[in-house]
């Protein structure tokens, strides 16, 4: 399984104090990435990395085999980017952005471009101001997906949308990596569009990659818990091995890793999804004292 | 660097930071060398003011980005970004000749061949106002890869050195004494010795921008985007 993109021990310090620590992170080829963290953990600075916007200090970043930024122009041939809504040239209209933009890319399938205009109900002769959030968004996605990339890197691509059209772009994603060799990483706040279509989790917290892994094991291997505040003062150990917890007067809930669901024998367990685990890890972390 | 990348970043930044209004930055200019007494830099001065808002609309349409996910290197952002600078200030030069030559020949037509405020417009003067757009570029491009396309400050500077420059300039060489006074001519024979100059020009217009270019590639190599 070869991957598309490997990042490897990024780091970057920036003017404001934040810092992007030791970031390793691998795309593997086929697949659909989903790249998760709260506002500010280093999402779309990472991809800024990846993409040689910004310059790591140290740390590498290979894509498609090929160091970055040494093939840089050939590389992004390959690739459609999304940041979010379109959110460049508001004045101009679609159609003179689209021209100046296809220009670069040998690939450009004008038929596609059209088919995804239709799709989304984009029309050509307005302003880029003129679109709605959620258009902005479609728009991104109609450029991204009409130069035969390779791999998309999409940062928030379904913010803004409604749950119609997300599902939508959903199933447009499982059928971009269908045929094993295209892939996809994106970054989402929207948890339950991992669940409908991401292989791989990649969670980066305070600069860190704090988890990083197949979907249905990072799933597995954590459990929730729920019961009464005295089943969590009278077992130490399950208080101890608590990665995040929610006290409420009616009792508790928390997150622990599978391996230790002896712990919490006699009490309410559940499989966590990936929400519950982003939540616990960040809301609710436990720190035994 | 590819060749038609620099083509495709130049069409880029002509279609979606100039537009269509650039045109009036050529037809004031042309129309204004008919003034018989005026500054001939004040007239080729509003072009600037249109590359300055090239970098405005850079910053306002966040171009730099939208370039930065392109399949282009860095650098070849700079040089394009360069490129369409001097294609559009060599064009306007090239644009006003031939109202040069018709308002040359009017003005003496209607005796008034000298002008009182600085220079006639001969080649000497279009070779000042090429130096001097080389100077501007010298000065606003490589602040604009420093300082995140926040060029106003540059820009202004750039304005003043580009009219006080050649206003000075025009006007030590529009008072001569010796044997330079072929350098205000504008008949053909203090034309044809004029050439050279327009040639010694181009030649330091050229090196100013490579400098300028060197200068804005290094600039953006340390800027996160």
């Amino acid at each position: 399984m070869s991957a598309v993109i490997e990042a490897r021990n990024l780091n970057k310090t920036f003017p404001s104090g934040f810092r992007l620590k030791d970031v390793s992170l691998s795309v593997k080829r086929g697949y659909i990435t989903g790249f998760i963290g709260r506002n500010g953990a280093g999402k779309t600075t990472t991809f800024k990395l990846i993409l040689g916007l910004s310059a790591p200090e140290s740390g590498e970043v290979m894509l498609f085999d090929k160091r970055m930024p040494d093939h840089e122009s050939e590389c992004k041939q390959d690739i459609g980017v999304v940041f979010g809504a379109f959110g460049y040239y508001e004045t101009k209209r679609l159609k003179t952005v689209t021209k100046a933009y296809k220009r670069f890319y040998t690939n450009w399938d004008d038929e596609k471009y059209a088919e995804y205009l239709k799709r989304f109900d984009l029309d050509e002769q307005k302003r880029v101001k003129e679109l709605s959030a959620g258009m902005k968004v479609k728009y991104s996605l109609a450029l991204a997906l009409s130069h035969g990339a390779k791999l998309l890197i999409l940062d928030e691509p379904t913010s803004g949308l409604d749950p119609v059209s997300r599902d939508e772009i959903m199933d447009m994603f499982r059928d971009f990596v269908s045929d094993g060799e295209r892939s996809i990483l994106f970054s989402t706040h929207i948890t339950s569009d991992l669940d409908k279509c991401a292989d791989h989790i990649v969670y980066i917290k305070d600069g860190e990659i704090v988890m990083s892994g197949d979907r249905e094991e990072i799933m597995g291997s954590f459990l929730l818990v729920q019961g009464g505040l005295d089943a969590l003062s009278g077992n130490r150990a399950l208080s101890e091995s608590l990665i995040g917890v929610k006290e409420t007067p009616f009792g508790f809930s928390g997150l622990i890793r599978a391996e230790d669901a002896h712990i919490a024998d006699g009490l309410q367990t559940a499989k966590a999804d990936i929400e519950s685990i982003m939540i616990y890890t960040e809301k609710y972390e436990h720190h035994e004292s | 660097m590819s060749v038609r990348n620099i083509k495709n970043l130049v069409l880029k930044d002509l279609s979606l930071l100039t537009g269509p209004v650039v045109i009036i930055f050529y037809i004031i200019p042309a129309l204004m060398l008919f003034i018989p007494a005026y500054p001939r830099p004040a007239t080729m001065f509003y072009l600037l003011v249109s590359i300055m808002n090239m970098f405005s609309f850079d910053l306002m349409g966040k171009d730099h980005e939208f370039s930065g996910l392109l399949p282009v290197k860095k650098k070849e952002s700079v040089l394009a970004r360069l490129a369409a600078m001097m294609l559009l200030q060599i064009l306007l030069l090239v644009f006003t000749a031939p109202f040069a030559i018709l308002s040359n020949y009017l003005l003496d037509r209607w005796d008034a061949a000298n002008n009182p405020a600085g220079m006639n417009t001969n080649i000497v003067s279009y070779a000042i106002i090429l130096v001097f757009y080389g100077i501007f570029n010298l000065i606003v491009l490589p602040g604009a890869y420093k300082k995140q396309f926040k060029v106003s400050l540059r820009s202004i500077i750039g304005l003043f050195v580009f009219i006080v420059g050649a206003t000075i300039t025009e006007n030590l060489i529009c008072r001569p004494s010796g044997g330079i006074l072929f350098l205000n001519g504008t008949s053909g024979h203090d034309l044809l010795l004029q050439t050279p100059i327009l040639i010694g020009a181009l030649i330091l217009y050229c090196v100013i921008n490579c400098i300028a270019y060197i200068r804005a590639r290094n600039n953006y190599k340390k800027t996160d985007i």
